[in-house]
């Protein structure tokens, strides 16, 4: 009795590891709780189907939109969106973040500026988008580019500026210049950290999107939330958010097998 | 041969500036093993930091074998405190990290193939060698730290120097680091220059002990350690041992009783 007692209170101790288990249950016990909420609250009649669709009515959706080639096309074109604006971002802030977490001079002509622009709202700069871009991809891809690019830098900035002195001294006793220093020692030292800036930067790309797609488009997941709030279809609503939110579930656990598989040498320990 | 000419090194400028090493003169010979001990603030480890040419004298000069040294070289191994490994490499390739720089001079002779062989020649002397594809994180505190000695010693530089290199293992694995490095330079005549603030590590090791004192850091005595080689465990107990040790701490002591303001 005092045993299973003092079991069940270390699952709230701090920091202290909870059985594997216990863990996938309490996940699995979140999303079904919330799937149990919807089902109750939406076949029981409480809510009104405007506000909170059946989720029949939503499979159902599905079903029509995929069978009339909508579905599919629709997330097609927004990850290709997504894509192109974080791959952009990704080739500037890398390096950007890499050099001004590094090199002073750099830190000085980037960081305040980026300071600068992190505050701005994003959607401000749709007129001005249009204005230079049209109304094609361009703009779309430019503004999830620089929505994610100003936080990128930064982070990556502050995640290679975190590699140890003592192996940047290392190297340099060891005979290293500052080009084998950058390539050998920041880079490598700093990539499971800047892998885990581009997980974090893939998500505030996805949330962009709605406002990317507020930009003239005539498909696209954001924009097909956005134009079924003119016909009151909640369901499709529904639909699309839980589809981006299983989209950012899938990057997400492939980002953490990148992570594992990339860098045992994190993960390793002690043997025996 | 280290030659230290009246080094010194100023940190800021004006009012502010701090003097952390004050007309440093040091000579360590060829296969000598010199030791500074002092309390922190005492400049030990930023002499050791201008010898690596990791920094920069103010004033003063610093031959190693007659040649001026300005910045870090293959010449001169470093063996820090704290961890500096590698940890995305393994043991072997942490240790061929300096040779791996110099890739293209391959050719030359065969000597990196030498010195390759080198490398592996000594992970197997320090037991090194089952762990030679082990990452960092999968070795002990005392593992790593003699990986470090060999990378260190991997480009067979004519000076090691080392700062508390065993300062964070504990009493035993120190120990045992401590007869491991004799044992290394007593095979390949290694001059050490070694940081500690155990003045008992230090005349274990040394032949010369160096005691340093701060504000501002300079060296103050010089004491020769003449107990003949090699030393065991047994060594520590011997009078002559206590002498010595008792005359570097009275030298440290007598620093610190003048150095209170």
């Amino acid at each position: 009795m005092e045993r299973a007692r003092l079991k069940r209170a270390s699952l709230f101790a701090l920091r202290e590891p909870i059985p594997r288990r216990v863990a996938l249950a309490v996940t699995v016990g979140v999303f079904a709780t919330l799937a149990v909420a919807w089902v109750v609250l939406s076949y029981g009649g409480f809510v009104r189907p405007l506000f909170l669709p059946t989720p029949t009515a939503v499979l159902e959706r599905a079903v029509f939109l995929y069978r009339e080639e909508i579905l599919v096309r629709d997330i097609w074109i927004s990850n290709v969106r997504v894509f192109s604006g974080f791959l952009m971002a990704m080739v500037v802030a890398i390096p950007l973040g890499m050099l001004a977490g590094n090199l002073p001079i750099f830190a000085a002509a980037v960081n305040p500026f980026m300071g600068f622009i992190r505050y701005m709202p994003v959607p401000a700069f749709i007129p001005l988008l249009v204005l230079y871009a049209g109304i094609d991809e361009a703009p779309k891809i430019l503004l999830i580019f620089i929505g994610t690019a100003v936080q990128m830098t930064i982070m990556v900035g502050d995640v290679t500026r975190r590699v140890q002195p003592e192996l940047i001294r290392a190297a340099m006793v060891l005979g290293a210049d500052s080009r084998e220093i950058f390539r050998k020692v920041i880079w490598r030292g700093s990539l499971p950290g800047i892998v885990d800036v581009m997980r974090i930067n893939l998500g505030f790309a996805w949330t962009y999107l709605v406002v990317a797609e507020l930009v003239a488009a005539s498909e696209g997941m954001g924009f097909r939330i956005l134009r079924s709030q003119r016909f009151l279809q909640t369901d499709t609503i529904f639909l699309y958010i839980l589809l981006i939110g299983l989209l950012g579930i899938l990057f997400d656990f492939a980002f953490r097998q990148l992570h594992r598989f990339a860098f045992p040498w994190i993960r390793e320990r002690v043997r025996g | 041969m280290l030659e230290a000419v009246n080094v010194s090194r100023v940190y800021g400028t004006g009012p502010d500036a701090v003097t952390a090493l004050e007309h440093m003169r040091l000579t360590v010979r060829s296969g000598e093993i010199v030791c500074l001990v002092g309390s922190s603030g005492c400049g030990k480890s930023t002499f050791l930091s201008l010898v690596a040419g990791l920094e920069t004298p103010t004033s003063g000069r610093l031959l190693l074998d007659g040649v001026p040294l300005v910045e870090p070289g293959a010449d001169r191994g470093m063996v820090f405190q704290s961890d500096s490994l590698f940890p995305w490499l393994s043991v072997r390739d942490n240790v061929q990290f300096g040779l791996s720089l110099h890739e293209t001079r391959r050719t030359h002779g065969g000597l990196m193939g030498r010195l390759y062989a080198h490398c592996d020649e000594l992970l197997e002397q320090v037991g090194l060698w089952p762990f030679r594809d082990a990452y960092p994180a999968q070795l002990s505190g005392g593992m790593r730290q003699r990986a470090s000695i060999v990378r260190a010693l991997a480009t067979r530089p004519a000076i090691l120097l080392m700062d508390e290199p065993f300062g964070a293992l504990d009493a035993q694995t120190r120990e045992e680091m401590q007869l491991l490095l004799l044992k290394l330079c007593a095979e390949y005549g290694t001059t050490v220059l070694f940081v500690t603030h155990d003045v008992e590590e230090a005349v274990f090791l040394g032949d010369r002990v160096v005691v340093m004192r701060p504000r501002p850091g300079r060296a103050v005595a010089d004491v020769a350690v003449p107990i003949a080689r090699p030393r065991d465990r047994r060594t520590r107990l011997s009078p002559e041992f206590q002498a010595i040790r008792g005359q570097v701490l009275d030298h440290l002591y007598e620093s610190m009783s003048t150095d209170s303001p």
